[in-house]
């Protein structure tokens, strides 16, 4: 997806006269995103330029915006008491995304959604200083809002992050991506505290659902270059989209990463099937007028998110663990949002305890990442 | 100028035969309105327009009262004639106006009469004049959903005049293609289901199809699906055909689901729960939560039906039905 308009903050022009950090910055985005660049005084001016197209999500993915985070750059990942939550925490660094997957929450949880970038890396150095002063393991990833590499073309930010993270050990930095956007970062000192993470698929959903985004085999590439700098990888089963032969496709893809990374180099694997907000169905039955994917067998989920069955998402992940274990019997497989019976039924335990998968996770991290373990 | 001039005219120089103004549903029962008149004479006269420089008359306004007469054996209605000089939209508002400020006008009258308006200025003139038309504030995006509505088939309008498609359900079906329209048109007019139970239909129809790779039509002409269906003259059996049509598609559309909750309700009948003992499953079988209810009304009763409840922990149903 091309940029077609770009807008900056006039305030964060201002300052850029004051900061030669931040003007180095935008200067780059704006060299390298090759548009001339207007400056907006208001917000709201971008929201009603989204709101008046016809179809505000696919206008929205081309206009960008540059702007200041004005919220808190470090913040504890929303999970819902009802269903295990990991304990993530959020590096905010921006908002939507260029590529364009039916299912995507964002083109429902913003109204309307705008392509934002955060500029000034001194704000997230500031925040990351904080967070490093804690006394706790953390996990921090920027893949919540946005996809964690989209930018990293044009902009030094992902770099710096790396470096930033490399200088610690208390915290590891996760990436994550469908992109195979790493070049900035391969021959960076990370120092191991950096988590590449990959968002993977199924062939025929990526063809299907992930408009724009890289291949599978483009993806685990990309992942095979990361491990031989000394990266270290994860990657999300999330969504898992159930059809016929689902089973037998996403162990040909669990097969297929290990082919391309050892089983040492990954700290986590995340497995999650479709889930969405109610309102997310008539955006992608009008946006993506031949896609299926709304029309699995849903139920309404007590976070009051459209689910699978449960004994379809059972039936399921059961399979998937099944091959994780033969394959990568030693990596972390956890799953993002599910409840003490899928656990149960499907891993043999459950972490019941407030805060044990969020352990486990930073277990793996201190383990894998050469974090402090003394924090553990 | 007057507008109108007040003539009792014979009925054979009025015609109904030109129904372009006619807000009211087609076939509609006059036989009360008819009642009246015999009892009380006409108290409004139907409002017409000379057709060329003949003396004959179309109705704009009065097309059940113009058929209550022919009923009624009478020779002469009284008529407002509309003077030539009145546009024919200044003839459509008025017929709009005169019906929407007499009653609130059902969906199919509200459809004909945004088609009928259509005809002579855009959305957003109309939605201006609406109040003023309709009697209610009509938005733009309403009108639009109405005249989608008034470009389906005839059929489609009869329905909504007789109750068996609701707006709602109608413009879901606008965004279908022409047999997926037909094939859910004559569902509906088999049975007679609420708005949001039509709604549902069309959606797992819609939904179904489109899963499995067949068109509408195909998932409507299903040989389980068209069984169920009672001819048009058969009313008595409309509600449960309905239930049975739901069941149906309810089944192809969540088939594990719809399995899990029959073999649910197998298992709580093996149980043969005494009166005064309620067992709730836990919706959708997404929570692991069951719960029990007891009701009672006398210390007797409750230790009656509590040592009644206690006694399921050894039933086979009941294990059957927790370690699902």
């Amino acid at each position: 997806m091309k940029i077609s308009r770009l807008f900056i903050d006039t305030d964060l022009e201002k300052e850029r006269n004051r900061d030669e950090s931040l003007n180095r910055e935008i200067d780059y985005l704006i060299s390298k995103i090759g548009r001339t660049p207007e400056m907006v005084g208001d917000s709201r001016e971008i929201y009603d330029l989204i709101n008046a197209a016809d179809d505000p999500v696919t206008v929205a993915k081309t206009i960008l915006y540059i702007t200041r985070n004005r919220g808190a750059v470090v913040r504890e990942c929303p999970g819902t008491s009802i269903y295990t939550c990991c304990d993530y925490t959020i590096l905010h660094t921006g908002t939507f995304c260029t590529m364009d997957c039916s299912y995507c929450i964002l083109q429902a949880y913003f109204h309307p959604p705008v392509l934002q970038y955060f500029a000034g890396l001194d704000i997230l150095s500031n925040g990351l200083d904080e967070a490093f002063g804690q006394e706790k393991i953390l996990r921090i990833g920027t893949g919540e809002y946005t996809d964690s590499l989209i930018w990293e073309p044009v902009s030094p930010m992902p770099a710096f992050l790396v470096e930033k993270f490399a200088g610690q050990k208390n915290a590891v930095l996760e990436l994550k991506t469908k992109t195979v956007n790493v070049n900035s970062l391969m021959d960076l000192d990370h120092n191991g505290k950096t988590i590449l993470a990959w968002s993977v698929n199924t062939p025929a959903v990526i063809g299907s659902e992930e408009k724009g985004t890289a291949a599978l085999s483009a993806r685990l590439a990309a992942a095979r270059d990361c491990a031989a700098k000394g990266y270290k990888l994860a990657f999300h089963f999330d969504p898992l989209v159930i059809y016929p032969g689902c089973d037998i496709a996403y162990a040909n893809v669990i097969r297929t990463i290990f082919d391309h990374v050892p089983p040492e180099d990954v700290v986590w694997i995340s497995i999650g099937t479709f889930r969405f907000m109610p309102q997310l169905k008539p955006i992608v039955e009008k946006r993506f007028p031949d896609s299926t994917i709304a029309y699995g067998e849903f139920i309404l989920g007590l976070d009051n998110k459209m689910r699978y069955f449960k004994p379809l998402r059972i039936g399921l992940y059961q399979k998937l663990v099944r091959v994780l274990r033969q394959v990568a019997p030693g990596v972390l497989v956890y799953y993002c949002m599910e409840d003490q019976e899928v656990w149960e039924k499907t891993m043999g335990f459950f972490p019941a305890k407030d805060g044990e998968l969020g352990h486990m996770l930073d277990k793996a991290a201190a383990d894998k990442c050469g974090l402090d373990r003394r924090l553990l | 100028m007057q507008a109108f001039k007040i003539s009792d005219l014979p009925l054979s120089a009025v015609s109904a035969a030109d129904n372009e103004f006619q807000i009211s549903g087609v076939g509609d029962d006059s036989s009360a309105l008819a009642a009246s008149m015999a009892a009380s004479g006409l108290c409004i006269p139907i409002l017409v327009t000379r057709q060329g420089s003949a003396e004959a008359y179309t109705v704009v306004s009065g097309f059940k009262r113009l058929e209550a007469a022919r009923t009624l054996g009478w020779e002469t209605i009284s008529c407002r004639v509309a003077h030539d000089t009145i546009a024919k939209s200044c003839l459509a508002k008025m017929a709009v106006a005169e019906n929407a400020f007499q009653r609130q006008l059902g969906p199919g009258e509200l459809v004909r009469a945004a088609g009928l308006l259509s005809k002579y200025m855009d959305i957003n003139e109309l939605a201006g004049i609406s109040q003023a038309v309709f009697n209610t504030g009509l938005n733009s995006g309403y009108l639009k959903s109405l005249l989608s509505i008034h470009d389906l088939p005839a059929h489609a309008v009869h329905l909504l005049d007789t109750g068996q498609l609701s707006i709602k359900a109608a413009k879901l079906i606008t965004a279908l293609e022409n047999d997926a329209v037909h094939a859910l048109l004559d569902i509906f007019s088999a049975l007679n289901l609420s708005a949001s139970k039509q709604t549902e239909i069309i959606t797992w129809t819609k939904e179904i199809a489109a899963r499995d790779g067949v068109t509408v039509k195909e998932v409507c002409m299903g040989a389980d699906i068209r069984q169920v269906l009672p001819s048009a003259d058969n009313l008595k059996d409309r509600a449960q055909a309905g239930n049975r049509l739901r069941g149906i598609l309810f089944s192809k559309r969540y088939p594990h689901l719809d399995a899990a909750k029959k073999a649910a309700a197998d298992s709580v009948r093996t149980l043969k729960l005494p009166k005064g003992i309620r067992l709730t499953l836990p919706e959708s079988f997404e929570s692991s939560v069951y719960s029990a209810t007891i009701s009672f009304t006398s210390v007797q009763e409750f230790a009656k039906r509590a040592e009644a409840l206690g006694q399921l922990s050894g039933h086979e149903g009941l294990k059957s039905l927790l370690d699902r």
